[in-house]
């Protein structure tokens, strides 16, 4: 292999290559004849430039995954201690009345607690969520 | 948002119908080119248009992601411009593409003649430029389009940036008279790559 040549000729082919602004229309004309399709790279750039909804739908799934991860955490809390159902339903109502990965333990502790809730202490609560791994999903939110 | 990535918003944005010509262009030489015509070409229904706009969009993923690794494409403007940076990104996937093994379409003796496995070492630019001269022998007024060519082997052998400034620097000729010779030398570049086209079949 001749790494050094094949660089060399690269260099000069991008040099060659480099068209000035005044050439651009007599450049396109020749390379349209050579078949080279300007109207798809133009169009095709817009779509780069902006974001398609491709990637909305990608951003949505993903939120939708951690909503079913969120309620899947919720059903496990249910299962796994004794208390009032509709406590656990008001837990999981602050939780999702804010984004879910902008809760920190004490402020959805607090927002918790501002729902009337006050059977409940915000240690038990954080224990609570601490067990059945809500925090930990609600942590990787946060750093996404 | 990444300072890296603003500029590369506001160079597509300003430059795009220049760039995109460029691009397309150097593609195209590529695609003409022994090496890459020689080991295969593009897959059915691939195009130099998804060439230039893959690169396009490798460049604006690497500089969106954190990540770092194999196969991201990060672009530093303080080390290369943007359109040698693509540029760098279209011969890769070329590479990638025609060197795939269900792709290749020809078995090639005289392999190519700037590549890995040139049969000879004296093969490679020394014959490119040969040709070109030849070619460049033919036409009316071959005295400045040769002076480009002998400036850019100057600066590449020497490892300095072949630039049109550089080589007006090293010519001393005026732009007028660059832009018109360069132009003749790119027609040059392409009959040399086509020839070669047609000797490989």
């Amino acid at each position: 292999m001749n790494q050094d040549k094949r660089n060399r000729l690269d260099d000069m082919l991008i040099a060659l290559s480099e068209v000035s602004a005044d050439e651009v229309s007599a450049e396109r004309a020749q390379l349209s004849k050579e078949g080279i399709n300007f109207s798809k790279l133009d169009d095709g750039i817009k779509s780069i430039m902006t974001p398609p909804k491709a990637q909305k739908h990608s951003w949505l799934k993903a939120a939708k995954e951690k909503r079913a991860k969120v309620n899947d955490a919720y059903e496990a809390v249910k299962n796994k201690i004794k208390v009032d159902p509709t406590k656990i339903s008001e837990i999981v109502a602050a939780i999702k009345a804010g984004s879910y990965g902008d809760l920190p333990q004490q402020k959805l502790a607090a927002q918790f607690r501002n729902k009337g809730s006050s059977s409940i202490t915000e240690v038990e609560l954080i224990e609570l969520l601490k067990d059945c791994d809500l925090l930990k999903i609600l942590n990787e939110g946060s750093n996404d | 948002m990444d300072p890296n990535l603003a500029l590369f918003y506001s160079e597509i944005e300003k430059t795009w119908p220049q760039l995109n010509t460029s691009l397309a262009k150097y593609a195209n030489f590529l695609l003409k080119n022994g090496k890459y015509f020689a080991r295969g070409s593009l897959p059915e229904g691939y195009t130099i248009e998804d060439l230039v706009l893959q690169a396009v969009q490798k460049t604006l993923d690497g500089l969106k992601t954190e990540k770092t690794g194999k196969g991201l494409r990060k672009w530093d403007p303080s080390r290369v411009n943007l359109y040698k940076f693509l540029c760098g990104v279209i011969r890769s996937d070329i590479s990638d593409l025609v060197n795939r093994k269900d792709n290749q379409v020809l078995a090639i003796e005289d392999e190519d003649f700037i590549g890995e496995t040139t049969v000879s070492e004296t093969a490679g630019i020394t014959a490119m430029l040969a040709d070109l001269e030849q070619e460049l022998k033919q036409v009316a007024n071959p005295d400045k389009p040769l002076q480009i060519l002998q400036a850019m082997e100057k600066l590449s052998l020497s490892s300095a940036d072949i630039t049109t400034q550089n080589i007006r620097d090293l010519t001393g000729m005026s732009e007028a008279d660059y832009k018109n010779a360069k132009r003749i030398l790119d027609r040059a570049v392409q009959r040399v790559f086509e020839g070669r086209k047609r000797e490989s079949r």
